[in-house]
């Protein structure tokens, strides 16, 4: 019975590390056996860049009215800035829609 | 526990090699099993990684001194706070850490970019699995943690830590250090994955801004703990000495500077595109540099590791990115194009644009005189080393331009800033920066640079000061809300901008803690129970000389009592200790000086035990009083506080 519970004791390291490193080989491995018509690839990256960037700009525009507001920059500047950013926004809806 | 971990080291490398396989099959095949095969394989080997890293912080913990590194760098005594920094102590164990935050950061982006960024990932996953490969390589056959000792006896107990490292300081130093130090390597893999993918748009900076706001974070304050470290333990009354290893952590760092400023020119105009990749690529170059200038012992530094083989590894891997690099811009530089020109010199464009020239010259002067003892040994025979002097003569008039320009872009409109725009927004700064400037010189403020400094700290002061006061008063009028409310609603709204801000506040703070270097006093004297140093109007009494003998040392400490116009201000208690003093051979038996500082806003009296004469109870002791030094911690406070509101994610953005 001793010498039983020495082999188990002896063999549960082993078996761990068996066991860890069968788990990371198959969850390694199993998308090769994955069916392709399963497999979901996200195909909206385009749109979320453009998303980000239109938010960008919006902010861009917030950004250029508390600046003409805080009295940093010219009425001229202030609004050809804003309409240059106003045009490139509308363009990014477009691509968007 | 060591054969588990260098199993999980030696599989970790296998994987590491499949990842990058599967990966290149990806590309040309377009099979998407291949792509998410290489998800989970990278994931498996950061899941390795972690393993083998705690298996080392077990054996460290548990004293198996059959490890040689467990025996090197820790003691039955060590306590248990410094078994865990021992995990950095040594060569092997750090490569093994500096592998673990990478690979911390590797299973971050993987999980977080999930069906995000198609054609940028299988790249970003190449070079990210790239960086892990050559650190296992490291890590398996160079400088293994793992080996068992080489001893035909039982080792019962280790060498212990170094004393020097036995400080709460270093518990966090590191660590903060390498999670900007390895961070980089993330944006340095999106950068890659951009010009090999020529998906060269913002939306791949958009992805990494928070990514690289976070690493130079920790960067920056990684250094200012090490500047801390150094102050608090080192006993020279300095937080910087331009010390080789110092000297690498600041180029990256300057190089990252430059590049949080410049993306915001490619954002907002598509500009400098070229300007932030080669940015972003050096930054990633001058860390590995960096590792390569501690590890290699090519130049000598307190802070490096031992000479090792690793050096023309290291050297190799920065010649093999260089080129990697180099490769990718030349072909690529049709798309690196900037889509619009510099329309005036007065310009926040021209700002930023010259901000970048100001930062990559302060790197490459910090390069130079890292370098110029290698470089003067291989032309002239003879290694010639620079010191302090050489760099405080170039970098301080450079920086000192570059604190004008934190001062002058809030005040630059985009495109083109008018004349009377220019006199209206330099005046008041101007005016009340030389009132500063009066009042210094009135208070005993002397010599070109602090009065230069001075007024350049006023002037980005005020300007940032009226930068708020008129944000405030836009709301005020707007929206009828008062001070405090326009002031929180004027940050939550511009994140980015007052975030910047309150970093430049911190850098203006701590500019004036360096201006206080210029009048620092110091003494040293013999003294006997009873006896007193006058330093400036200082009085300090040796009252009494103990000795106490504690778990891992011995010590010796002298109480001293300051008095400040005949009133007593503070005790000072500063040690000589001699750790590992129970060794059987005195070799062993390491010497370390405790300093104790009575610390003001106004400045730091620095106590340092020099030695002792038990025969004749005399003290050998050195005081030194330093001005302003807490300026300089508190400026970082601001930099954290600032970055931190930068970094704090938008509502709108969240749902992206």
């Amino acid at each position: 019975m001793y010498d039983l519970i020495q082999i188990i004791q002896n063999f549960v390291p082993h078996f761990m590390i068996i066991l860890t490193f069968s788990i990371v080989l198959i969850f390694s491995i199993q998308p090769l056996f994955w069916n392709l018509t399963n497999i979901k690839f996200n195909n909206s990256n385009k749109v979320d860049s453009l998303e980000l960037r239109k938010l960008s700009i919006y902010e861009q525009i917030k950004e250029l009215e508390l600046e003409f507001d805080m009295g940093n920059i010219s009425d001229y500047d202030f609004k050809r800035n804003r309409l240059e950013l106003v045009n490139e926004v509308s363009e990014i809806i477009e691509k968007i829609k | 526990m060591p054969i588990f971990g260098d199993l999980t080291l030696s599989i970790s490398l296998g994987l590491s090699l499949i990842t990058i396989v599967l990966s290149i099959i990806y590309i040309v095949t377009k099979d998407k099993r291949f792509f998410f095969t290489s998800e989970r394989t990278i994931l498996s080997v950061c899941f390795l990684v972690f393993l083998s890293t705690f298996s080392l912080f077990s054996s460290l913990l548990n004293s198996d001194f059959n490890v040689d590194y467990v025996a090197r760098y820790s003691s039955i005594e060590t306590p248990i706070i410094y078994k865990f920094t021992a995990i950095w102590a040594g060569q092997s164990g750090s490569l093994l850490f500096w592998l673990f935050i990478l690979s911390g950061y590797v299973a971050l982006v993987v999980i977080q970019n999930k069906n995000k960024h198609q054609k940028l990932m299988p790249f970003v996953i190449i070079t990210l699995s790239s960086i892990q490969l050559f650190f296992l390589i490291l890590v398996n056959f160079v400088a293994n943690p793992f080996i068992p000792a080489e001893a035909n006896f039982v080792i019962e107990n280790g060498l212990g830590l170094n004393p020097l490292l036995q400080n709460p300081t270093m518990a966090i130093h590191p660590p903060i250090l390498y999670l900007g130090y390895v961070g980089f390597s993330v944006p340095f893999a999106f950068a890659i994955a951009a010009l090999c993918s020529k998906e060269l748009n913002t939306s791949w900076l958009q992805t990494i801004r928070r990514w690289t706001l976070f690493t130079w974070l920790a960067l920056g304050i990684g250094i200012l703990l090490g500047g801390w470290w150094a102050y608090n333990e080192l006993g020279w009354g300095g937080y910087w000495a331009w010390d080789p290893v110092e000297n690498a952590s600041l180029m990256p760092w300057l190089t990252a500077t430059a590049f949080i400023h410049s993306i915001i020119i490619q954002e907002k105009k598509n500009m400098l595109k070229m300007w932030n990749m080669i940015l972003i690529l050096i930054t990633f170059t001058l860390c590995i540099f960096g590792t390569f200038l501690t590890r290699s012992g090519i130049v000598s530094s307190v802070h490096s590791f031992t000479a090792s083989s690793l050096g023309p590894i290291f050297l190799a891997f920065v010649f093999l990115i260089l080129f990697v690099c180099i490769y990718l811009l030349i072909t690529r530089s049709k798309y690196l194009k900037s889509e619009k020109k510099l329309e005036s010199f007065a310009s926040r464009e021209s700002g930023f644009l010259f901000n970048n020239v100001i930062f990559v010259s302060i790197c490459f002067a910090v390069f130079w005189g890292t370098m110029f003892p290698v470089f003067s040994e291989a032309f002239t025979g003879s290694q010639i080393t620079v010191g302090p002097p050489f760099f405080n003569q170039i970098i301080i008039p450079i920086s000192l331009i570059l604190l004008f320009l934190s001062g002058i872009g809030p005040l630059l409109a985009w495109r083109k800033t008018s004349k009377e725009s220019l006199v209206r927004n330099f005046s008041i700064p101007s005016i009340l920066g030389l009132v500063v400037v009066l009042i210094g010189i009135l208070m005993g403020l002397i010599g070109l640079y602090p009065i230069i400094t001075t007024f350049l700290c006023a002037f980005v002061f005020f300007t940032i000061v009226i930068e708020f006061w008129r944000g405030i008063k836009v709301r005020n009028n707007k929206y009828n809300e008062n001070i405090m409310i326009a002031l929180l609603n004027m940050i939550n709204k511009n994140r980015s901008r007052y975030g910047g801000y309150i970093v430049h506040l911190g850098i203006v703070i701590m500019f004036i803690g360096f201006i206080g270097k210029a009048f620092d006093i110091e003494k040293e004297s013999s003294l006997r129970i009873g006896e007193s140093i006058f330093l400036s109007n200082y009085k300090i009494t040796l009252l009494n000389l103990r000795e106490s003998e504690r778990p891992n040392h011995y010590a010796w400490i002298a109480d001293l009592e300051v008095e400040k116009d005949g009133k007593i201000i503070s005790t000072l208690v500063p040690e000589k200790r001699v750790y590992f003093h129970k060794n059987e051979t005195p070799d062993r038996r390491q010497p370390h000086s405790e300093l104790s500082i009575f610390s003001t806003w106004r400045e730091d009296i620095y106590s340092i035990f020099g030695g002792i004469d038990t025969e004749k109870d005399l003290l050998s002791i050195k005081i030194m009083i330093n001005r302003l030094v807490k300026l300089v911690w508190l400026g970082g406070y601001f930099v954290l506080f600032g970055t931190v509101i930068a970094l704090w994610p938008k509502k709108s953005l969240k749902r992206i």
